[in-house]
């Protein structure tokens, strides 16, 4: 039985992360699935599902793992999933593209997010950039979310709108539609 | 009659060049009435090719009345045979998703207003002048003829392509 895992991993910027990190997996006879990666500042961030054949253990990987985490110093943590935390779950949902912005300070984040967890409302996807200028600094996020049937998008605008105005940011919420073709 | 399976990519059909038809004939006909049973099959389906069926011929069948935003202007169920767009102009965003993609949606630039001649399923032949989503339709349902996906429209895998995630 082939094992799924999940590796995450961050470290310092440098050409040839990905190729380092994946040739060494496809040497274990890893396939990935999903994966997301990106560039944040100077650090590069990996989360990676991979399938582990059989034969192999998850020791193997690790040990496998840290002399890729040495030479190219990055930290990574690899975690096994089981088979719920593989589904995807296929309950109909609403997704929303909401976009926050304004002068930066600590706690939009915090306030926005905890508004959308008592509406009982799941981030699937969220995206923040804080930029620097001499007129002030902007902060922007942009989070893609699921919310529950009975929630319409002019009650989710209101509260969004009037915590936005508490914390002084802008706030716009789209439905995502899909043009289904 | 019947319902058709649909390919999805990656199989190789969905990205050849589909052949123009040369006669309306009784298995073409057949064919036709098999398309549309197939798009009344999956719901809220505006729009399908032939070859998204395996059947490398040009022809596509549409209905943009079946979503809500294709309902305050469509031109109704209609079979288009050799569809060819003449004119396009103007540009619209939106996410598109497809039956021959079923785990991704893409941002597809498109135009917003089109004409595209085509013949109908009696051999006649038509003009036809519409715009937005009906627009969008005809135009990624023809570019299927031409082996084309949203895949091969999106200007960046980063902002423009998406994984479907509960949606």
């Amino acid at each position: 039985m082939s094992k799924t895992v999940v590796l995450t991993g961050t470290g310092r910027d440098q050409v040839g992360i990905v190729a380092r990190l994946t040739e060494a997996l496809f040497e274990l006879g890893c396939n990935l699935l999903d994966s997301s990666m990106t560039l944040l500042r100077g650090e590069f961030a990996i989360i990676v599902m991979v399938e582990l054949p059989g034969k192999e253990t998850l020791e193997a990987l690790e040990s496998k793992l840290a002399s890729i985490e040495k030479s190219l110093g990055l930290t990574i943590h690899v975690r096994e999933l089981s088979e719920v935390e593989l589904e995807s779950g296929d309950t109909p949902s609403n997704p929303y593209l909401i976009s926050v912005y304004g002068a930066d300070k600590p706690g939009i984040v915090a306030g926005i997010t905890r508004v959308l967890a008592n509406l009982d409302i799941n981030i699937s996807d969220v995206q923040t950039s804080s930029t620097k200028s001499e007129t002030g600094d902007v902060f922007v996020m942009i989070l893609e979310v699921e919310a529950p049937d009975n929630l319409s998008v002019n009650e989710l605008t209101g509260i969004l709108t009037k915590e936005g105005k508490a914390l002084g940011v802008d706030v716009t919420v789209q439905p995502i539609e899909i043009m289904e073709l | 009659m019947a319902v058709l399976p649909i390919l999805t990519y990656p199989n190789a059909l969905l990205k050849a060049v589909s052949e123009p038809v040369s006669a309306i004939d009784k298995q073409l006909l057949t064919f036709v009435e098999d398309l549309r049973e197939t798009l009344y099959s999956h719901p809220g389906c505006v729009g399908i090719a032939a070859p998204q069926t395996g059947n490398l011929k040009r022809v596509i069948v549409i209905d943009a009345q079946r979503a809500k935003a294709g309902q305050d202007f469509n031109s109704g169920p209609l079979v288009m045979i050799n569809p060819e767009i003449n004119w396009q102009e103007g540009d619209v965003l939106a996410r598109e998703g497809c039956l021959s993609l079923p785990h991704l949606t893409a941002n597809v630039r498109r135009a917003k207003n089109i004409r595209v001649s085509y013949m109908d399923s009696q051999g006649a032949q038509h003009s036809l002048e519409t715009r937005d989503f009906e627009a969008r339709v005809i135009l990624h349902e023809t570019d299927h003829l031409d082996g084309l996906l949203f895949l091969d429209r999106v200007s960046s895998l980063k902002t423009d392509v998406f994984r479907r995630k509960r949606y």
